[in-house]
């Protein structure tokens, strides 16, 4: 497996043997944690002292006498590290501090160490400029036997909009609901800048409160029983400056909320990029409880070159995510994020 | 080390242990770990257990890493105990009104400064001689938090010129010790994946500053989140650990798999630290569905236990189950407490903890080796809960609840404050429970505290040489603060109730109660020592309806703080005169209320209200004014009250009110004449009438509409003010003025004292 580095500071090494960890199912042994040894070296040397991090972690300890650490991690998630030297105050190469040429060639190396789902594929190569070529495959925890966890319902959505009895929305306010049956638990979330709220849960039976609250003032509502347990709901919030609140927009302050389909939903999908840039209109689907998943490409030109992205999502959709289903276009992102583990092979070339 | 156990006469009352002692599988997972280690030598008196830390601080949640609360101060000793009085004391709520009352907070005193939290996580430095405040902080959005049910918070860390403090909303504050400026503010889920308020996490606990890291855990075991412990870097505040600890499985799997909504092993406390081996202990709670195992098979490993992990990594060294599958709430709640002890005549050091199970574990803290296996020191008899319900002793309090425990090195005794009020517990049908809500709280049935019992406490002391009860000794209430021990022989607790709201000192040697002093409320942590200039100060936080901190020292003044009165249980009158029937709310602008009285009298066969019916009395208000209604009944028919619009009146049944909350509770089957209700309670703006048209009030149980039983009500904009105009034509302008309240008394009913007629 290559080691991806920064290609000018090639005189630094890491000296991971590997850097791709195979997600691993969750035991009860332990923290299921990775350990990767590495051993850092600048021109051959080993260098001592330097203290490390990850964009997850600080490592604990200094690189010892022989350049050697651990670097450690969550071996049952999908996650990329990317590993570097943040303080070369007290490193040194055979007894000796860096000098600065040193110190600015390791400060700007890095390595990454992903742990991915194992992803077997076929065929690697398919004809250019011609759509509707499926790959198909399967991505599988270490070991090849688990299949990845499949598409999940995470819950259903109550959202919708808060605003003052002239329509602005309330930005930042807190909104809360509660049972008040017993202990008095809340669920709550905060508006976004256009005033939204969405609290996401599997809604109970049985009455409830609704609570705005907004800097020191807090606008409450009575006890009502509100959902249908099975679909998602939106409601409007209308507060009222003299610390009432009406649900909905009925002229009459009554209750108004509006059943709308879909779910939020969890799960694991792979695909395809250029980097970190997503070929959406590649078809992608869920991974069915078998781990197998088909990606359906569009027409690409001769020569152009695509690795897989691994990534965990949780997203609302209007119609049900299935397991074998296609996921929805716009559930592809536009550009990945850089803590998802991306450039996985084996590669895809276009003929 | 010889105890000399009970010396002296003493009224005490011995442990009597309950019927069906439950039988407790400890379910051992013993991991290879580092060897035993050598006994250490009980630390210096005049040197301070903190790192960097002055002789005098109380600078750590539990004075020292081991969490051991014992001072080695002497200057208070069981000679001159009873010249304690306060020198110093502040309210929180008369400095700042928005502070709501009850105070959970373990005070910290670093740098001559008193760092101490209220609920609503403000944080307040005092000056450690006299009280005055240095600084106050508090987050942003304080009215968020009105939406927890769960306000407590019990205390800050205090290291390398910095408070950090987490709060409800699971953020890590860092603030400017000598300035309280705000310098940091982290999201914990940033760090911990999910670790959000809307998954059922919530911060109410201290975390613990040591070698630059915080500690710390999360509380929200009962909502079925996924419990962990994490360490970050205290100068940026980026994670020390690779990921957090992890004490129960990810959502949907293993254990886990009927709803990722189940889940719990969270910790509610502190952690202790062994800075010679590198070791952290830290205990969990219960696994959630409370009640009701079937919904989480298995023995639920990591919930209800002590874990030890490598401090500087978080790789996990031992596991110790106390209680496999819990079905009572039974938490390991309490924080450990790291010490070494002489047991059967051999120094060993160990990790203690007494649970809300009634129950007092103690292992080896190098190999988590078992060495007292849930030595009962409380009243335990516990079936597993069924559909009917069951009485369980101890009740969901416990036991032993959050209140810190105590090791005096002195006696070789282990000091519990105790609970003791039994539960019915009541298992939920199966369908309810696989429908509840993510992070909302996971309960897998009912829990009400027994009316028959009164609660009451104790306070338990466990030789460590032979695990034997030496005395446990009633208390006239609940014990859930915990204790401070000194090295002159004294134990301090607080009395958690208003039977008892006072700060005590017992002999530790024997338990005997030497010092008996009223701080005027509820006592709901446990105090801090520490020593200025030679004299040495024992600060106090009280809650219950207050919130203050108390300071005591040698030549303080003695004057005790009387505990608060009981509340005296009104009733409202029926007013007599039709002028009365509507007023105007006393106490706000443009409310009015309206006195309605159900079924007085004989008119339209009872269906009245006030005597009047079919709609041919009028109550007529402006537009967007506030509406209350009181409401008697007089009858036997049950009835209730709701505002519709005119144009459903007739309806029968189902009505649809014109307001939410316009309507008296359950108003369609109302209540019988037993008792007054009230609807828009709190504050009667919420009920603005508007807009303008025709209105009705009537009484919404089911066919009395239609047969009557109405008044009209006109919400008008021409109107000037409220307006009552009956039958026969009068009109009565509503006046300033509301039913009167008199004292309750048991059996006497309001018909007794309203008009018949």
């Amino acid at each position: 497996m290559r080691a991806r580095q920064t290609p000018e500071t090639t005189q630094v090494d890491f000296g991971f043997p590997e850097t791709r960890v195979p997600v691993e199912i969750w035991t009860r042994e332990g923290n299921n944690n990775y350990h990767l040894q590495g051993t850092l070296s600048y021109n051959g040397q080993p260098v001592a002292g330097a203290l490390l991090h990850t964009n997850i972690y600080r490592l604990p300890a200094p690189t010892g006498e022989d350049g050697t650490f651990e670097l450690t991690g969550d071996k049952t998630v999908l996650q990329r590290q990317v590993l570097s030297a943040y303080d070369l105050t007290n490193a040194r190469i055979g007894g000796n501090s860096l000098d600065t040429e040193a110190v600015e060639a390791i400060e700007a190396a890095s390595v990454e160490v992903e742990s991915i789902f194992e992803i077997e594929v076929e065929p690697l190569s398919v004809p250019a400029n011609t759509a509707d070529a499926v790959l198909t495959g399967s991505m599988m925890f270490k070991g090849g036997e688990i299949p990845v966890p499949t598409v999940q319902l995470w819950g259903y959505v109550l959202s919708g909009t808060v605003m003052d009895a002239d329509g602005n929305p309330l930005v930042d306010a807190n909104v809360s609901i509660r049972d008040d049956e017993g202990e008095t638990w809340s669920l709550s979330t905060i508006t976004d800048e256009t005033g939204e709220y969405m609290l996401r849960f599997y809604p109970l039976g049985g009455a409830f409160q609704m609570r705005v609250a907004q800097g020191t003032r807090t606008f409450e509502s009575d006890q009502e029983t509100v959902f249908n347990p099975e679909t998602s709901a939106k409601m409007d919030i209308i507060v009222h400056s003299d610390m009432g609140m009406a649900m909905g927009t009925g002229t009459d302050g009554a209750w108004e909320i509006t059943d709308v389909p879909g779910a939020e939903y969890v799960g694991f999908i792979t695909g395809i990029a250029d980097g970190d840039i997503p070929v959406k209109d590649a078809a992608v689907s869920l991974p069915d409880d078998t781990g197998a998943f088909t990606i359906t490409l569009p027409a690409l030109p001769a020569g152009s070159a695509y690795t897989f992205f691994q990534e965990r999502f949780r997203v609302f959709a209007d119609e049900p995510l299935l397991p074998g289903g296609v996921v929805p276009k716009e559930l592809i992102p536009d550009k990945l994020e850089p803590h998802i583990p991306m450039g996985i092979e084996p590669a895809i070339t276009i003929e | 080390m010889t105890q000399d156990h009970r010396s002296g006469a003493f009224d005490r009352r011995r442990f009597v242990a309950g019927t069906g002692v439950l039988a407790v599988a400890s379910t051992m997972s013993l991991l290879p770990t580092a060897h035993a280690q050598d006994a250490t030598p009980v630390a210096s008196p005049v040197a301070s257990p903190v790192e960097g830390g002055s002789v005098g601080d109380w600078a750590t949640f539990g004075y020292d890493y081991g969490q051991t609360r014992h001072v080695p101060f002497t200057e208070v000793t069981k000679d001159n105990v009873g010249e304690l009085g306060i020198v110093w004391s502040f309210d929180f709520l008369e400095d700042d009104e928005s502070i709501p009352p009850a105070n959970q907070s373990y005070p910290i005193m670093v740098n001559e400064t008193v760092y101490v939290t209220t609920t609503y996580n403000n944080v307040y430095a005092l000056d450690a001689r006299t009280g005055e405040k240095k600084w106050k902080w508090a987050p942003d959005n304080i009215g968020f938090f009105k939406n927890f049910g769960v306000s407590a918070n019990r205390g800050v860390a205090v290291g390398n010129g910095s408070v950090f403090m987490m709060s409800l909303d699971m953020h890590i504050y860092k603030l400017d010790a000598e300035t309280g400026e705000l310098q940091q503010d982290l999201q914990i889920w940033d760090v911990v994946p999910d670790a959000k308020p809307e998954y059922g996490y919530y911060e109410s606990t201290a975390p613990i500053f040591y070698d630059n890291k915080l500690f710390f855990g999360s509380s929200g075991s009962d909502n079925g989140v996924r419990g962990f412990f994490m360490a970050i870097n205290a100068d940026d505040m980026s994670a020390a650990w690779p990921s957090p600890y992890w004490t129960v499985p990810p959502d949907g799997q293993d254990w886990r798999a009927n709803g990722a909504n189940h889940g719990g092993g969270a910790p509610w406390m502190p952690a202790s630290i062994d800075t010679e081996t590198g070791m952290l202990y830290f205990v969990t709670g219960n696994p959630s569905p409370d009640f009701f195992g079937e919904a989480r098979p298995g023995s639920n490993p990591n919930t209800n236990s002590m874990i030890a992990l490598d401090y500087a990594t978080g790789e996990q060294i031992w596991v110790q189950q106390s209680l496999s599958r819990d079905l009572w709430d039974y938490d390991m709640a309490a924080p450990p407490v790291l010490f070494t002890a002489t047991i059967a005549g051999e120094q060993r050091k160990v990790v203690a903890e007494g649970s809300k199970a009634g129950q007092w574990w103690c292992w080896d803290a190098a190999d988590g080796e078992l060495i007292y296996d849930g030595i009962p020191f409380a009243r335990i008899d516990h079936p597993e809960p069924t559909e009917e319900g069951v009485l369980v002793y101890p009740g969901i309090l416990g036991g032993a609840n959050y209140a810190p425990q105590s090791y005096d090195p002195t006696t070789n005794y282990y000091l519990i404050a105790n609970v003791e009020w039994p539960s019915f517990v009541t298992k939920a049908a199966p369908e309810t429970v696989e429908r509840r809500g993510r992070g909302d709280i996971d309960y897998g049935g009912t829990a009400e505290f027994s009316t028959e019992e009164a609660p009451y406490g104790t306070y338990v002391a466990i030789d460590l040489e032979n695990g034997e009860i030496v005395y446990s000794v009633e208390t006239p209430g609940m014990l859930r603060g915990g204790f401070t021990t000194t090295a002159s022989g004294l134990g301090f607790y607080g009395g958690t109730s208003h039977a008892d709201s006072n700060l005590h000192a017992i002999d530790t040697s024997t338990g005997e109660d030497l010092w008996t002093f009223g701080v005027g409320d509820s006592v709901q942590s446990a105090p801090s020592i520490y020593q200025l200039d030679g004299t040495t100060y024992i600060t106090q936080t009280v809650g219950g309806a207050s919130s203050k901190i108390v300071t005591f020292a040698l030549g303080g003044d003695t004057t005790q703080i009387p505990a608060p009165e009981p509340p005296v249980a009104t009733t409202l009158v029926a007013p007599e005169d039709p002028a009365d029937y509507l007023q105007l709310s006393p106490d706000k602008d443009h409310v009015i209320i309206f006195n309605a009285i159900a079924n007085l009298g004989d008119a339209n066969s009872g269906m009245n209200f006030n005597g009047y019916h079919h709609g041919e009395a009028v109550i007529t208000v402006p537009t967007g004014w506030g509406f209350t209604i009181n409401l008697w009944n007089m009858g036997v028919l049950p009835h209730s009250a709701m505002i519709v619009t005119a144009e459903h009146v007739d309806e029968p049944t189902n009505h649809v009110a014109a307001y939410q909350g316009g309507y008296t509770p359950d108003p369609s089957i109302g209540f019988t004449g037993d008792q007054v209700q009230h609807f828009v309670t709190v504050e009667a703006q919420r009920l603005q009438l508007q807009p303008a048209g025709e209105y009705a009030l009537i009484c919404a149980v089911p066919g009395h509409a239609p047969a009557g039983m109405w008044i009209s009500l006109i919400v008008s904009d021409d109107a000037d003010n409220a307006t009552l105009t009956t039958p026969d034509g009068t009109v009565y302008e509503a006046q300033v003025g509301a039913p009167e309240a008199v004292e309750a008394t048991p059996g006497a009913t309001p018909e007794s004292d309203a008009p018949h007629g």
